[in-house]
Parts: structure tokens; C-alpha cells; sequence
């Protein structure tokens, strides 16, 4: 998990202030996470990377880990 | 205790509707009426700023009381987004609309602001007997929050409103008022850059030059603050909620005046709901939707009662309750 990805979760997650951005932190353990701060990380993965995630993507008890491997995986070369 | 005499209120000519917001993707567009209700919202102009909003609110609220901008003894302007980080917004307003004799100054609680400043002009009017007290109201949120954030730009609109406050017997009678602040949580909403605690030139991320917030300890303040506020202050005003026919809750958001009217156990319909076509004017959003409510088919009667409430950053709340009388005979 490179730090850029750290940023994407820091301006999402504004409630996050005390939370450490580990790689086994799950999303759903985010302090903030609902309907509209998933829409806000689909939109900033796509702002940051040029990468395209759904919020489906981000369901399921996905860890940070996964999500940042996501998005590399889905990077333009 | 002052009386309320006239009221006004001024929005910006353009309207923003949730289609209209394309820096956001299509598919996501909807779920801001989902999720909050709102619709469209209004946004100041080019070259538009937030006194413009105060000054015709100001001139709208003179015309229904009849007397001139002279005729005033002060101004109170509660705002969070103000023309400038100083003078005070309100000084452009006592000049634009002649208050040659009124002293002007800004009162900045966020959201909650024009309750503080209703406060403090019924103060005034107690303590020194001042005949004409002017609280207004102005916001232009969407020049303080960022366009691309989903989570705060879709959710807010720019306005304004006044309300007149008098020593002599006017519409409503002020009852009582309980103003509330934790500092505790004075980080909860904030816009961190641009004061001195991180001076412009400091701020090395553009997301601390604009508006930001905990959405969800906020919700869990505004219907738990809230609710409890609007019945402390219908209890110390010697009333029951029976006889309140009439709740004007900040307008941030439908959830939230749906779950403090079901807290409340108070039917729906007696609060004011003006979110879908304003979005959340901040301290704005109580005077604008007091306003609409004095105008329109569910304007209070003599002998209602009347309660404003309104939540916000600071954290700081604020209720004032009003008892609705017969108009003053010439």
C-alpha cells in the first residue's frame, strides 16, 4: 500500500483522524464508512489512479490490501 | 423580552439542480435526493458574495416592518462564510441599506448562528431598550466547500434571511431561549485554512482550504442535541408539546428533522421543510425557512406558538421558542 493510496483514504475519510491505515483494515472498520463515503472513494480512486472501481468492488469485508492490489492490478500501464 | 416584528428572506436567481452537478458521475447523482432529500439548491453568481445575499434579505425584512434602514439600532450578522476574514461582513450591509445610526457586526456559529444572534438582539432590546435590533442571517456555502467532494458540495446552497426584533408589541413574543456549546468537538466541522491557526500561505493540502465535516458524529449530534433542545426549551417556555404548532429546525437534511419529530413524537407536518429546493444554507437556513413559513397557507395564527432550533458547528445548538400574538392595533 503506497502512500498515495494513504491520501485517497485520508481526504475520504474525514472521521478518520485517530485511525491508522493499516493493509488489514477493512473498510467496514473505517470510522466514517457508509453509502456516500464509498461513492467518495470510487470517485477518488478514479481522480487519483485513472482507475475505475465500482462500489461493488468495495464490498465485502475488503481489507485495504486488497483495495490498493485492486487498484494496481487496474492501473493503465 | 423582545418581539418578533417582520421578517425576510433573499436567494440567489440561480438554481442548481442535482442534474446539474456533472463533476460528479451520472449514476451517483440521484442518491444525493436518496439520501437527503435535497433536489436543487440555489448558488450565488459571479461577483455575487454572501452580503449581497444579507442586503436583500435586510431591504425585504424593512419593507414588512415599514421602517427605513435609519430606523435600525443595530445589526447582528450570524454567517460562517463570510465576504472576507474581516471587516465584518455586516458593516457592507449597515452601509448598503443607510443603517447610518446602527452599529454592525458578524456573529460566527456555524450552523447555529442565527440563534445566537437572536439571543444577543434580544438582549440588546432588554438591556438598553433599543427599539429596532436586525438579525440576519447569510451563507454562500457553495463558495466554501469544495465542487468536487461528494460528501459535502451536493448537500449545501447559499441564502439569506432577516428577522426584525423590537421593543414594542410586534407578531410574536419571545419566550425563552437555550443556547448550548461543546468545544470539545470543535474540530467535528471546520474549515481548517485561511485563519491563523493555518495561515493560507501554510496550507499544503487543498482539502484544508474548504469546508469539512464528521458526517456521521454530526448526524448523531444533530437528532440527539436536537430533539433534546426543542423540548428544554418548550418545558422552560411553561409549554407542552401540544401546544408548539410550529417547529423551524435547522434545514440540513430530511432525515434529521423526520428523526427529531419522531423523537419528539410530534407530527411532521408542524415542522418547517423547506430542504429539497434549498439544500442546507447553514445559519441562514432557519430565518429563510421562518420565512417561507410567515408566508405561506401554514403562516402561525395568534395564540400559536412557534420554535427555532438549529444545530452546528462548534459543536453549538440553540432553540428560542415565540408565542404568536394578535397584530398590534395602530
Amino acid at each position: 500500500m503506497d502512500d498515495a493510496f494513504k491520501d485517497c483514504l485520508e481526504n475520504v475519510f474525514d472521521e478518520a483522524d485517530d485511525t491508522e491505515f493499516t493493509a488489514e483494515l477493512k473498510l467496514e472498520d473505517i470510522p466514517g464508512w457508509d453509502s456516500m463515503t464509498r461513492i467518495s472513494l470510487v470517485m477518488e480512486i478514479d481522480s487519483q489512479y485513472d482507475v475505475k472501481v465500482t462500489e461493488e468492488d468495495l464490498d465485502g469485508e475488503k481489507t485495504l490490501q486488497q483495495i490498493a492490489a485492486l487498484v494496481a492490478e487496474r492501473k493503465p500501464a | 423580552m423582545a418581539y418578533l416584528s417582520a421578517t425576510g428572506s433573499f436567494l440567489p436567481r440561480r438554481i442548481v439542480r442535482n442534474e446539474d452537478l456533472t463533476q460528479f458521475p451520472e449514476e451517483f447523482r440521484p442518491r444525493i435526493e436518496e439520501k437527503t432529500g435535497i433536489r436543487e439548491r440555489r448558488h450565488v453568481s459571479e461577483g455575487e458574495t454572501t452580503s449581497d445575499l444579507a442586503i436583500e434579505a435586510a431591504r425585504a425584512c424593512l419593507a414588512d416592518a415599514g421602517i427605513a434602514g435609519s430606523d435600525l439600532d443595530a445589526i447582528l450578522l450570524a454567517t460562517s462564510s463570510p465576504d472576507r476574514v474581516q471587516p465584518a461582513t455586516a458593516t457592507r450591509v449597515q452601509h448598503a441599506i443607510g443603517a447610518n445610526k446602527a452599529f454592525a457586526c458578524d456573529l460566527n456559529s456555524v450552523c447555529s448562528g442565527a440563534v445566537f444572534a437572536l439571543h444577543m438582539g434580544d438582549g440588546l432590546v432588554e438591556a438598553h431598550n433599543y427599539e429596532n435590533v436586525m438579525v440576519i442571517a447569510a451563507e454562500a456555502y457553495s463558495r466554501i466547500t469544495n465542487p468536487k467532494d461528494f460528501s459535502t458540495y451536493p448537500y449545501f446552497g447559499d441564502g439569506a434571511g432577516a428577522m426584525l426584533l423590537t421593543n414594542r408589541p410586534g407578531r410574536a413574543r419571545v419566550l425563552e431561549v437555550i443556547l448550548r456549546t461543546d468545544g470539545s468537538g470543535a474540530d467535528v466541522i471546520q474549515v481548517p485554512g485561511g485563519g491563523a491557526m493555518l495561515p493560507f500561505k501554510q496550507v499544503e493540502k487543498d482539502k484544508d482550504l474548504y469546508f469539512r465535516m464528521k458526517g456521521r458524529q454530526v448526524y448523531e449530534f444533530a437528532v440527539g442535541e436536537g430533539s433534546k433542545i426543542v423540548a428544554d426549551v418548550i418545558k422552560k417556555a411553561g409549554l407542552t408539546s401540544d401546544d408548539v404548532q410550529h417547529v423551524v429546525l435547522h434545514q440540513a437534511n430530511v432525515n434529521i428533522i423526520t428523526e427529531i419529530a419522531r423523537r419528539l413524537e410530534m407530527d411532521e407536518d408542524r415542522f418547517a421543510n423547506i430542504v429539497a429546493t434549498m439544500g442546507n444554507t447553514a445559519a441562514a437556513s432557519i430565518v429563510v425557512a421562518l420565512d417561507d413559513r410567515m408566508r405561506g397557507d401554514h403562516a402561525p395564527k395568534p395564540g400559536e406558538n412557534l420554535v427555532m432550533a438549529a444545530f452546528g458547528g462548534g459543536l453549538s445548538w440553540g432553540a428560542m421558542a415565540f408565542a404568536f400574538e394578535a397584530e398590534p392595533s395602530e
